[in-house]
Parts: C-alpha cells; sequence; structure tokens
C-alpha cells in the first residue's frame, strides 16, 4: 500500500466524517454469559465474557475520538470474491482509515471478524473467515497499525449478515468487519 | 466335438455311444428353462407392523407405531398402512397368511403387552409372510417409563434378523439449532433419540456454538462454543451437565474430535496464524502439534487405530481430504482427486471408508470414499448438503441440508439408495452427531 | 481159459505168431508213416503241434480250442493171405497132401478166420475204444466246442441285446433331439425367448434387492410351477449370498405367483432354474 494513498484516504475519510449518515450500529449482538441448562434443570452460567462490548452509547458530548470511532464503525466492512481472501481495490481506503485510527491512538483496540458465505463444510470456512482476517491485519500493520492493538475471531459461516442462499445473500455475508472497540 | 482318430470299429462305436450319452445327459429328455435376473427394484421391503395388544387406547408409547416408524426411518422397510390392515393379530397362530400376501407384505410383525412381575412384559413375533415361515420371537420385560425403549430394542431386533446389519435405533443424536433472524440469532445444543423423539436442550447460548462430537463412551459431548466472543473447547457430562473449558488458546480453537480411546482430542488452533491440527492429551493437557504448514489444516477424525488422522487441508490450493500419520507427521497423504473441493472427513463404523462434503456438479453433496479403491460415491442430490454423520451401524447416514431456506436433517442409506428429510421443529438445526452404541 | 488154451495151442501160437508179424507191421507202417507226413498247408501262420508232444504242463486239456487233432491211425487192412497151391504128381498123395493141405488150408484158413475174427473183434475192440476215447474226446470237443458256441451264443445275444439297448437308446436320443428341435424351432420362433422374457420381467419387478446384493452375487433357484402359473416348490440352490439375500429371492418368486402364461402353450415348463446374478 501506497503511503501517498494512506494519506489521501485518511483526508478523505476526515472530510466525509462532516457529512456521515446516522450512525448504524454494528451487527453485534451484546455479550451476554451463556446459560447452561443441564438435564438435572440446573442452570449454570457460563463464563464471563471477555473483550467488553461495543460502547456506542455516549452520554455526554461525544469526544474526538470516541466520534472517530462511531464513523469508523460506520464503514467497517470488507466484501470478498468468492474463495478469495484479497482485499480489493475499493475497499482499501476502508483498511486505510481503520489503520490510521490505530496509528494516531496507540490505546485504541479493534477487533476483526472475519466471515464466510454458508456454503461448504463449516470448520473449514472457520478458517476462510480467519485467512480474511489475518489479510486485513497485515495490511492494517504494514500501515502502522500494532500487533496488540488487533483481536482476530473469525466466525466461517456462522453468523451471515442476511438470510438466504442466492448469490446476493453469499456476496453480503463474504466479509471481514473491524469493529473499533476503544 | 474332439476329433478322435477311429481307431477300429469297435472303439469307435464306443466313442459315438459316449457322446450321444453325453448330450443325453446335456439336454435331458425332461426339459427346464433357465431364466437370468440381473436386476430387481431398489425399494423399501413392505413389512406389516401391527398394532401390539394389550395397549390402551391413549397409551404413552405406541409400540407397534415406534417399531415401525423405526423401520421407516431406516430406509429399508416400508411399513403398511394402519388403515389398510384388516384383521390385527396379535399372535402367531392368529394370522391368516393369505390376508397379508394380498396385501403385499413381505414379513409381519404382531405382539402384545402384558402385565408382568416387575411391571409389563413386551413379547413380539417376526414371520415371513410368503412362507408362513416364522423367523424371530422374543419377550421383553420393561416398565411403563421404559416402554419406548424397549419398542426401539425391537426395531433393533427385526431390523437385524431381515437385514443382517444391528439396528441402530436406541442411539441418539445431537444437534445445533439457531433460532432468531440473523443477526439475533440464540443458539442451542440439543440430543434427542435417534427418531427425533424427545428433544433436551443441553446447552444454550447467544453466541454461535459449533462441532458437537460424541466421546466413544457415550456420556460427553464436546463442542465449540463463541462466547466471550472467541471460540473456544468445552466438553460437557450429559448426565450432570457439568462442564469443561479444554482449550481456549488465543485465535481459533475448533473442530474436536475423540480418539477412539476417549483419552485424547485432536483439534485446529491458529496460534501460527493459520490453521494446523494438534492433539491434546486430556488428562495432563499436553498438547502435540501434527500439521505445520501455512495452509489450512482443519476438521481431524481418527483412525480405528488411533495411529492418523484424516483431515482437510487445501495445501494444494482448494480443499482436499488427507491423511497423516502421527508417528511421523511429515509427510500427509492425499485421498481425494475428484471434484475441486471435498472436506470434513467422517469414518464409518467399520473403517472402511470416509464420508465427506464433495463439490459435485456445482452443488455440495455427500459422498463416500472407499479407502480402498478411492472411489468416491455421491449420495445425495440436494446443492447445500454437509455434516455427514455415520449411524454406529454404519448403515445410515445422517446430514444437513436445506429446506426451503432452512436447515433441516435428512438421512440417507450409506449406498445411497434411501433418501428421507426429517421434520425440523426447532428453528434452523444444523451439524448433526450420531451417538455410538449405548454400552450395555 | 487155460483148456481152451491147452486144446487150440497150436492155432493160438499161429494166431500169436500173426498177430505179432500184423503188429510189426502196423509199427512198421505207423512210424514210417509218422516220418512221411506231408507238411500240412494251414490257413494261419503257426506251429503245428502235437498234443502228445506238448510239455506235461499244457497237457491240462484246458483252453485248447482247437479240438485235440485225431491220432490213432486206422488200423489198415490185412492182406489176404492167399494158401498155398498143392503139386500135380503122387495125385494121391497130392490129393491127399491136397486134400490134407486144403483141410489144413481150411483150417488154417478157419484159424486165420477166427484169428482174423478174433484180431478184427480186437481191432475193433480196439478201434471201438479208440472210437470211443475219440468219441470221447470228440464229445469232450464238441462239448467244449457246444459250450465255446454257447458262451459265443451267450455273448452275441448280449452283443445283440446291447445293441438293441444301444439302438433303443439311439432311438431315444433322435427322438429327444428331435424334440428339442421341435422345442428349438419353437425357440427360434421366439415363443421361448418371448416367455422367457416375460418371467424375468416379473420377477425382476418384485425382486427387492437389499444392498448386499452387489455384483459378484450368484443365487440359484430350483422352481416348480403348477400349469396356470402357480409357484408350487422353492428350492434353493448354489448361492454366495447372505440371509437377506436368500429370503429377497425367494419372496420375489413367491410374490410373482402365479406366473404369468406363455403366448403359446407349448412354451410351457414347469421346471424353472432362475439364476440371480445382478451386473451391479
Amino acid at each position: 500500500m501506497k503511503l501517498i494513498h494512506a494519506i489521501a484516504a485518511t483526508v478523505l475519510a476526515l472530510g466525509l466524517a462532516a457529512c456521515t449518515k446516522p450512525t448504524q450500529v454494528q451487527p453485534d449482538a451484546g455479550a451476554q454469559a451463556p446459560v447452561t441448562t443441564t438435564d438435572s434443570g440446573a442452570t449454570t452460567s457460563g463464563l464471563g465474557a471477555e473483550g467488553g462490548t461495543a460502547g456506542s452509547g455516549a452520554t455526554a458530548a461525544p469526544s474526538a475520538q470516541q466520534q472517530a470511532i462511531a464513523e469508523l464503525n460506520a464503514k467497517n466492512i470488507v466484501y470478498f470474491a468468492y474463495d478469495s481472501s484479497e482485499i480489493q481495490s475499493q475497499y482499501v481506503p476502508v483498511v486505510a482509515a481503520h489503520a490510521a485510527y490505530l496509528t494516531k491512538y496507540p490505546a485504541a483496540r479493534m477487533r476483526l471478524e472475519g466471515h464466510t458465505d454458508e456454503r461448504g463444510s463449516r470448520e473449514y470456512n472457520i478458517g476462510l473467515g480467519e485467512r480474511r482476517a489475518q489479510t486485513i491485519r497485515k495490511a492494517l500493520l504494514l500501515q502502522g497499525a500494532a500487533d496488540s492493538q488487533i483481536t482476530t475471531v473469525s466466525y466461517g459461516e456462522e453468523r451471515p449478515a442476511v438470510e438466504g442462499s442466492d448469490e446476493a445473500a453469499y456476496a453480503q455475508n463474504r466479509r471481514a468487519v473491524l469493529v473499533e472497540i476503544q | 466335438m474332439k476329433s478322435e482318430s477311429v481307431r477300429s470299429r469297435p472303439v469307435a462305436r464306443r466313442v459315438t455311444f459316449t457322446m450321444l450319452a453325453a448330450l443325453v445327459v446335456a439336454f435331458p429328455v425332461q426339459a427346464q428353462l433357465r431364466l437370468d435376473i440381473t436386476e430387481g427394484v431398489r425399494d423399501a421391503v413392505p413389512i406389516a407392523v401391527v398394532p401390539f395388544g394389550g395397549q390402551a387406547a391413549n397409551a404413552a408409547t405406541d409400540v407397534a407405531a415406534v417399531v415401525a416408524n423405526d423401520l421407516k426411518l431406516s430406509g429399508r422397510f416400508a411399513p403398511l398402512e394402519r388403515a389398510d390392515m384388516v384383521t390385527r393379530p396379535t399372535s402367531g397362530d392368529a394370522i391368516r397368511f393369505q390376508d397379508w400376501r394380498l396385501l403385499k407384505s413381505d414379513f409381519i410383525v404382531v405382539g402384545r403387552v402384558e402385565p408382568d412381575a416387575a411391571g409389563s412384559a413386551v413379547t413380539f413375533e417376526l414371520f415371513n409372510v410368503q412362507t408362513g415361515q416364522p423367523l424371530l420371537t422374543q419377550r421383553l420385560p420393561t416398565t411403563e417409563r421404559g416402554m419406548r425403549a424397549t419398542a426401539h430394542r425391537i426395531a433393533d431386533l427385526v431390523f437385524e434378523r431381515l437385514t443382517g446389519t444391528p439396528g441402530a435405533f436406541s442411539t441418539r443424536v445431537a444437534y445445533v439449532s439457531a433460532e432468531g433472524k440473523p443477526p439475533a440469532q440464540r443458539y442451542k445444543l440439543i440430543v434427542a433419540d435417534a427418531d427425533g423423539f424427545g428433544p433436551r436442550t443441553v446447552m444454550d447460548s447467544a453466541e454461535p456454538i459449533m462441532s458437537p462430537a460424541w466421546s466413544p463412551d457415550g456420556q460427553t459431548l464436546a463442542y465449540v462454543s463463541f462466547e466471550g466472543k472467541a471460540s473456544s473447547i468445552y466438553v460437557q457430562r450429559l448426565a450432570s451437565g457439568e462442564r469443561r473449558r479444554v482449550s481456549a488458546r488465543s485465535g481459533i480453537n475448533g473442530a474436536p474430535a475423540w480418539s477412539p480411546d476417549g483419552k485424547r482430542l485432536a483439534l485446529t488452533l491458529s496460534r501460527d496464524g493459520n490453521l494446523d491440527i494438534y492433539t491434546l492429551d486430556l488428562a495432563s493437557q499436553t498438547l502435540s502439534r501434527v500439521t505445520s504448514d501455512s495452509a489450512i489444516d482443519t476438521e481431524p477424525e481418527w483412525a480405528q487405530d488411533g495411529g492418523s488422522l484424516y483431515f482437510t487441508s487445501d495445501r494444494a490450493g482448494n480443499a482436499q481430504i488427507y491423511q497423516v500419520a502421527l508417528g511421523d507427521t511429515r509427510e500427509a497423504q492425499r485421498l481425494t482427486f475428484t471434484n475441486s473441493y471435498n472436506a470434513r472427513p467422517r469414518l464409518s463404523p467399520d473403517g472402511e471408508s470416509l464420508a465427506m462434503v464433495t463439490l459435485d456438479r456445482g452443488g455440495y453433496r455427500i459422498a463416500t470414499l472407499d479407502l480402498k479403491t478411492r472411489n468416491l460415491r455421491v449420495l445425495t442430490d440436494s446443492t447445500q448438503d454437509e455434516s455427514p454423520s455415520f449411524a454406529p451401524n454404519g448403515a445410515v447416514i445422517i446430514y444437513a441440508t436445506q429446506t426451503r431456506g432452512r436447515g433441516s436433517l435428512a438421512m440417507v442409506s450409506a449406498d445411497g439408495r434411501f433418501q428421507q428429510r426429517l421434520s425440523s421443529e426447532q428453528g434452523d438445526v444444523r451439524e448433526p452427531v450420531w451417538s455410538p452404541f449405548p454400552r450395555r | 481159459m487155460p483148456d481152451f488154451a491147452r486144446e487150440h495151442l497150436r492155432p493160438l501160437m499161429g494166431s500169436a505168431a500173426l498177430h505179432l508179424a500184423l503188429l510189426a507191421i502196423l509199427a512198421g507202417a505207423a512210424l514210417n508213416w509218422t516220418a512221411q507226413q506231408p507238411p500240412v498247408q494251414l490257413a494261419i501262420e503257426g506251429t503245428v503241434v502235437q498234443y502228445k508232444d506238448l510239455p506235461r504242463s499244457l497237457r491240462s486239456g484246458k483252453a485248447i480250442t482247437e479240438p485235440a487233432p485225431v491220432a490213432v491211425a486206422p488200423a489198415p487192412q490185412p492182406e489176404p493171405v492167399k494158401p498155398p497151391e498143392p503139386a500135380r504128381d503122387l495125385q494121391a498123395e497130392a490129393a491127399k497132401a491136397a486134400a490134407q493141405a486144403k483141410e489144413a488150408a481150411v483150417l488154417e484158413r478157419r484159424r486165420l478166420d477166427q484169428a482174423r475174427a478174433v484180431e478184427v473183434k480186437q481191432a475193433q475192440a480196439r478201434e471201438a475204444a479208440a472210437a470211443e476215447k475219440h468219441k470221447a474226446e470228440n464229445a469232450e470237443a464238441r462239448h467244449k466246442a457246444e459250450a465255446d458256441a454257447k458262451l459265443e451264443k451267450a455273448a452275441r445275444e448280449k452283443a445283440a441285446q446291447a445293441a438293441k439297448l444301444k439302438a433303443a437308446r439311439e432311438a431315444d436320443i433322435k427322438r429327444a433331439l428331435a424334440a428339442e428341435e421341435e422345442g428349438a424351432a419353437i425357440a427360434q420362433s421366439g415363443v421361448m425367448d418371448e416367455y422367457r422374457a416375460l418371467l424375468v420381467q416379473t420377477i425382476e419387478r418384485n425382486w427387492i434387492r437389499p444392498p448386499s446384493a452387489r455384483a459378484g452375487l450368484e443365487c440359484t433357484l430350483n422352481v416348480t410351477q403348477a400349469t396356470g402359473g402357480t409357484v408350487i416348490d422353492v428350492k434353493l440352490g448354489a448361492c454366495n449370498g447372505d440371509q437377506a439375500v436368500r429370503e429377497s429371492i425367494a419372496n420375489a418368486v413367491y410374490r410373482s405367483s402365479p406366473l404369468p402364461a406363455p403366448r403359446d402353450p407349448r412354451a410351457f415348463e414347469r421346471r424353472l432354474v432362475i439364476v440371480f446374478k445382478p451386473t451391479e
């Protein structure tokens, strides 16, 4: 990735910040503690969730960082072609924006999620989703992010964005999601 | 005719006579007509399971109905509709075989439930309708609560007598269900009887659950849970519900598979940034690495002797099935060369074939690979099939498919002849896995 | 007897002398005869062996097919002895001598005759004995020949019978072949093929193949049907299939009962040999 592109993308992103749409809540269900029901009827609660929830609701006037987070999380999906983990050119700016943020705020943390469409074997799709997440991660690292700032997880086909078994639905589900946490 | 030199007239006469005599033997004066049958029909065998005597109309378990349904699920039998049964004998001496021949049944099961010292006893009799020959009869003591299990046992016995294969009707299946529309889905891990009866939720989560796997003793399920927004592997005892987290290493923890002795798990980790296979000793928590290349290596499955693993790898550019020896993990042998995608190997109980998902003519279907001939045979003709799992008698494979856009379960006989969908009441169901035979 | 000998001493002596002389002649003749036997021209090449020349071991009398050669030479006819002519001088003496001689001659002749008669009788007796022996031998030979002839006859009869049987069997074969030809004619005319196809179709439609009935399976059923097609009997022949297969093929036949009838009733066959041999 050329540095000039990254700078241009950052400038563009900041410029666009003024006219973004209302915040979209990312498809990320709250991390409630799972409940284990057993044969004997007892309910055991599982372990607490690690890594805090996405903090999208702010009471006071959002700080610049928080605003940046909100804006980034509004544009954080990179879609992929079938059976591919290559970042297509139209998503380069997206990655660059997140990279810039991470570079700017060393304490920032993000989670990278890899997803696939529903076709094929589930565990193998975990691998494909992981491959996509890793590609984004490498791109971020190349653009200045630190290793410790990024956590990757692959959901394979388990968390589709949309239901459906047609090509349109598949295209929507083949994605990586860059979630800025803090 | 052999040419023989005529030595002298008497010899010649003798030879001619012998040859003529041979002709007489070959074409006896009494004729026979020979027929060559080279094919038949691949239907289910018609069988009549007559309602058992001694059962109240509102009995909790209709034994004959359970038996008939089990036989039907196996795909090998077509039970006669009750409405077609003109008579309902409950013992062998009351059967008029002529009636049942007219109804085109090949076999008939009759029986009765009677009070017994400890509760009840169920007696059944199996006959060949065409010959009237009794084939099997047994008396099974039981209780009201155990009636359903007894019915499954009867189905097992009838199935084994008629097919030579043990029945798998007293076993269970585990599967995952997802309810709600994405992205807000709720996930459950469910265990039910092999015929789908009595589903019980054993784990419930807001995060995905994947890859349930039965321990060899049928008492424990291993599975992957995304609780905490990362995948970890848990092992849960079914009777008590207690569970242990056995692997939560950074990155991916997936695809748990029990070794045949139940002491180790093969699993997939992404410690080095890409998926590789490891084995984990459950007692000592010792981890051993099996694969170490930059490709995706996952979905391990143990060989019967516990000495090697089958797995999915895309080291050749696309997903194929490989085998690697645990004693020497340097080289893995590729097993599949047909089609551009083969994944998720599962070994048959007799160790002779692997079930898998294959990309065949544009659709993801269930196929079996014969390990001796390396011949791949596609069993299903739908396009979204995955997660095949053998019944412990090797006769049937349960798998996940799509019905009207929703995940559902289906069964196919191991030779691909019989298929049937199972009704899915609980949302979107996937990843069925068949329990081993219950330990007696 | 001693009185007779004393009374007729002279004739007896003369007779004895005559006998001796005759015997001597006979012996000489016989001996000569033997030595001068001309070579016998035989139809088959072989060495002619006199029975009496055979070693004792071969004289047992068995397995001699040819009748023993008659080695008894007929007694040669004795030459008539001419009485001596009496002299003319001494007519009276001569006459007396002649008369005496005549008397003597007559006596002599009578004696000779007697002797000859005795001799002849003896010869006859001897001849008779010889003849009897000969007859016996002949009879033996004849018996043997008869027995042989009987054996031969029996053998001939047996052969004849065998030949008759063979002829009968050949006739049967001929008939069977003819029937076969007729059957073949029927077969060739397509009626048999049609019938066979009809039966095969019916049974295939009713055979529910278990999964274990794979290529390599070969099982034979021997089925008997009644005229109407009802299956009367099903017997399992050689079969390399498991129990499920065996039951399935038997049921296939039972379920097909009554079997369809052929278009041409001549094609009907009571006994069917049904071979189950799936191709894949």
